[in-house]
């Protein structure tokens, strides 16, 4: 059966193939600003957007909640080279919500649930998760971090890789969990960690990781205008190495670098051994301080906000410990008789 | 099918799509990234590809030669460069976005891979000295002032906020920190 003309069109339509409407821009158009409607639409959004700045919430520590307001209506990315922090940057988001009764959903297709559980535990009991990852925590402390469980899954709610067998890697479980929390309202805050992870799809099989990634993109380009909490988006990078230094974080993102678009500020986590230390680089911000970076302390787990002075001191004991270090190792070499 | 002719197929694919794409330079880098994207899905080399498809995918994102004339005539008076200065700069710059995203794609050694031995956290001392290097560029934001009043919560002078308050009417200033 043929279709007609018009059934043609109609079904180019529904695919959003349809002929697009003819553009008017009227001079009356142009010359109505500044009247009395448009003036009430823009002190409305000034109203809005103030509204937004004053619901901010705590991002970590005072430091970084000063600077960077953390709240609704955007979309955070932290991106760190393998290994610099984004999962511990996670908990360090969490953990001071949770101790507000702040909701937080955790999509988590990196760590087990039980880590990201494990994690913020340990910043509230001031242990070392990584004692824990090697096996060296005693077990009166895992007793004491898994009694806290309970009570941090009142306020965090985690979804990670074995949720329905991976659904947090296709693009379309994503957008299902993020509508939820949207449309419960309760939720302060939701984090995804990590991007490069969710790049399959459900519907379907044939689509590449890019176009997963871009339509994710796309996505949260959208439902971060409407949304009720902040989005925080966990980005791998490229290392800093190869790239020759190249101070421009788009060329550094892995897999789909267009994720810069949406996003309304973008932190860069590198961590600083000498001094114990970890920077936060702000290369995008709509609030106004890209270009700087934040230095926080590091300690047991947690990011720290620490002085100048403190930084200086930090790196004098840094040097001290690297020297000891080396004396030990040229000890151990002549007891050994090594020369 | 074989191997050589999906590859092949994919970029004729592209090549197709591209003529009703945005070419502009804002998405250069995000046009190639999709085509090796669907490469590297294909689980295609970067032998498979360098010598063979790269050039022609440059080739079919760089502007034709009437098009690259018409632009230049439009931009003249804007532009400090002659015709063939002007044609050629347009041409080495998608070449070098190409290139660039491509090794990023398809390393003739993995870009990431550090046979070094892993000194801090998961970095060589290379990778840590690097880092450390980019990072010293950025300049240290200093926060006292920002955290005086984040903590006062009166990070808006509350006169200020009243007037604009009757002014924009409605919302609350109460913070949920």
């Amino acid at each position: 059966m043929k279709l007609t003309p018009e059934q043609i069109q109609a079904q180019l339509k529904l695919a959003g193939k349809g002929p697009i409407a003819e553009v008017q821009v009227s001079l009356d158009d142009i010359e109505s600003f500044g009247d009395k409607a448009s003036m009430t639409e823009m002190l409305t959004d000034i109203g809005k957007y103030k509204k937004m700045l004053a619901e901010r919430i705590t991002l970590i520590n005072d430091a970084l909640s000063a600077t960077i307001p953390f709240t609704r209506e955007n979309l955070y990315l932290f991106c760190a080279y393998t290994g610099s922090g984004k999962s511990t940057v996670a908990a360090n988001i969490t953990y001071p919500l949770w101790k507000q009764k702040k909701k937080t959903l955790v999509i988590s297709n990196e760590e087990s649930k039980q880590d990201v559980m494990f994690r913020i535990a340990c910043l509230d009991l001031g242990l070392n998760f990584n004692d824990y990852k090697k096996g060296n925590m005693p077990n009166e402390d895992i007793l004491k971090v898994v009694q806290l469980f309970p009570e941090i899954s009142n306020y965090v709610k985690v979804l990670d890789v074995t949720y329905q067998d991976g659904l947090t890697t296709k693009v379309e479980g994503i957008k299902k969990a993020l509508e939820s929390v949207k449309k419960e309202e309760s939720y302060s805050c939701v984090l995804i960690d990590y991007f490069q992870l969710i790049k399959y799809s459900l519907k379907d099989a044939k689509r590449t990781g890019y176009d997963n990634l871009n339509d994710l993109r796309i996505f949260l380009g959208q439902y971060i205008k409407s949304s009720t909490m902040p989005v925080v988006l966990f980005a791998q990078l490229y290392s800093v190495s190869k790239k020759g230094g190249a101070k421009d974080i788009d060329t550094r993102i892995k897999d789909c670098t267009s994720i810069v678009e949406p996003a309304t500020v973008i932190i860069e986590i590198v961590p600083n051994f000498d001094n114990r230390t970890s920077e936060f680089i702000i290369h995008k911000d709509r609030f106004g301080r890209a270009g700087n970076k934040i230095v926080c302390g590091f300690e047991k787990g947690r990011y720290i906000m620490v002085s100048d002075d403190e930084v200086v001191e930090r790196e004098k004991l840094g040097k001290l410990a690297a020297v000891d270090s080396k004396l030990d190792k040229l000890e151990a070499m002549v007891r050994n008789g090594k020369t | 099918m074989d191997k050589s002719k999906v590859l092949e197929l994919t970029l004729v694919e592209w090549i197709a799509n591209l003529k009703s794409r945005d070419r502009s330079r804002k998405h250069v880098r995000s046009n190639f990234e999709e085509l090796f994207q669907k490469w590297k899905d294909l689980d295609a080399s970067f032998d498979d590809l360098y010598e063979t498809y790269l050039p022609r995918a440059i080739k079919a994102h760089q502007p034709l030669a009437s098009v690259a004339r018409n632009t230049y005539k439009t931009l003249k008076s804007k532009v400090d460069k002659t015709e063939k200065e002007f044609i050629e700069e347009w041409n080495d710059s998608i070449e070098g976005t190409g290139q660039e995203v491509f090794f990023e794609f398809f390393p003739p050694t993995t870009i990431d891979k550090d046979d070094e031995p892993k000194v801090y956290g998961n970095m060589s001392a290379t990778e840590y000295r690097a880092q450390r290097r980019y990072a010293d560029q950025f300049p240290t934001l200093d926060t006292t002032e920002l955290v005086k009043a984040w903590r006062e919560q009166k990070q808006y002078n509350p006169e200020v906020d009243d007037k604009l308050e009757n002014i924009l009417g409605g919302g609350s200033d109460e913070t949920n920190s």
